[in-house]
């Protein structure tokens, strides 16, 4: 496998960890299967510049990622399965690859002591009830919601993939920082967005970024529309919050909104330096 | 309590909430016999199909993607699922059928499922310049209405 090639499996594994502890109830199991899927997110960053540094070109394009599963055995098994498959083609005798197999390693490690517990647990992540925590949302509310996870599920991922492209490939100090905090903030919003998209039983993985978005030239033209579409997912996420007739999902929604005008702020800093 | 606006209120029906899981036939395919973009020009959103027609002009294969809402990603969805496997001269005809039906649909939603259509026809007029020994990448149409549900004067 070439070193891109190895790329995009570290991508599509990143994600089926990472959806994997969306999918899971279990709190404690959750908890531990995002942790990895943040080390491989690490992993992922360590690759880019590893890739930029050689001037291999690298993309974010991935294949069909089956991620239904029925249980938590089943991910489990799932899981090192697909950490098996990419592992082989890393060579051991690079600092990287050496850090990167020691880490799966001890994956498979802790998934296995997981399949000898009592931990299974049936997947409900993809029984399109479309319940939110027994909430009893109307029809309207309850598409509205709906619709919106679907929308900023995928925004987030390609907010996240976006920045860490201009951050790989950027020598500014500033605007290296800024991409991170706006990947940090996006971060949390999709694991915000998936946990509900998994607790409504209607999760999915994000589809696959065009390159068009995050193969360019014109950065500043990308913040500064970046910029617009902020406010514009402000207004949405407004309207949501003052129409779904719940307390506790209105004032999350007041949460989020009050978060973009940060990103905001964030993303005028970076054009000030272009 | 604000209302949802008519934006906001949309039926997600068992069909719908499939295509926004499981998107049919999104992505790309190498040496295509047409690509088409169907461009918002306003807002920059686009939806992009890509046709791989056999000698009898049959759609072996179609493939879309887009950088737009989930009105455009579950319609590119149903309309190549629609189309795969039928005649040019089905899924233009299909084409043109879908178009006469969301006429009546709020303008938002027009839009982003004209998307779709427009992008369609454009892989249709880049296949047919092809023929003629056109050597353009891809061919682009624009939107008459924008997603923002007003006119694209320009293309009026």
């Amino acid at each position: 496998m070439k070193l891109n090639e190895i790329y995009q499996a570290k991508h599509e594994l990143w994600l089926k960890i990472l959806f994997a502890s969306f999918a899971i109830k279990n709190d404690e199991i959750k908890n531990e299967l995002y942790d990895m899927a943040m080390i491989e997110f690490r992993h992922l960053k360590w690759l880019s510049n590893k890739l930029k540094d050689e001037n291999i070109e690298y993309d974010y394009d991935k294949g069909a990622i089956d991620i239904e599963k029925k249980s938590n055995f089943e991910y489990f098994n799932y899981l090192i399965s697909q950490i098996k498959l990419v592992l082989k083609e890393y060579n051991p005798d690079d600092a990287l690859f050496a850090r990167i197999l020691s880490d799966e390693y001890y994956f498979i490690a802790r998934l296995n002591i997981l399949l000898n517990s009592t931990n299974d647990e049936t997947i409900t992540a993809f029984n399109k009830q479309r319940i939110y925590k027994n909430k009893n949302l109307d029809k309207v509310s309850t598409d509205a919601l709906t619709i919106f996870l679907f929308e900023e599920t995928y925004k987030e991922y390609e907010l996240i993939l976006i920045y860490a492209y201009m951050q790989n490939y950027t020598d500014d100090l500033v605007q290296y920082n800024v991409y991170q905090d706006l990947i940090d903030e996006s971060i949390f919003h999709l694991k915000c967005f998936g946990n509900m998209l998994g607790q409504m039983g209607i999760l999915a993985i994000p589809r696959t970024l065009m390159k068009n978005l995050y193969k360019r030239n014109d950065i500043k033209q990308f913040l500064l529309d970046g910029i617009e579409e902020e406010k514009a997912a402000k207004e949405e996420c407004i309207k949501l919050a003052q129409a779904v007739q719940d307390e506790e999902l209105s004032k999350f929604f007041d949460f989020i909104n009050f978060q973009e005008n940060y990103h905001i702020k964030l993303m005028e800093k970076a054009v000030d330096v272009l | 309590m604000a209302e949802l606006t008519e934006d906001q209120i949309r039926d997600v029906n068992a069909e719908v909430l499939e295509h926004m899981m499981n998107p049919k036939n999104y992505g790309e395919i190498e040496n295509a016999s047409g690509i088409g973009i169907g461009l918002d020009k306003s807002t920059g959103e686009f939806a992009i199909i890509y046709l791989d027609l056999d000698e009898n002009e049959n759609l072996k294969d179609i493939k879309y993607g887009c950088q737009a809402c989930q009105d455009t990603v579950v319609a590119g969805s149903l309309f190549t699922e629609m189309v795969k496997g039928e005649s040019l001269t089905y899924a233009t005809e299909a084409a043109k059928r879908l178009e006469i039906k969301i006429q009546d649909a709020p303008p938002k939603q027009q839009a982003c499922s004209g998307m779709v259509i427009k992008a369609f026809q454009a892989a249709v007029l880049h296949k047919q310049s092809r023929d003629n020994g056109g050597t353009e990448d891809m061919a682009t149409l624009e939107l008459n209405i924008s997603c923002e549900g007003v006119e694209n004067k320009e293309n009026v």
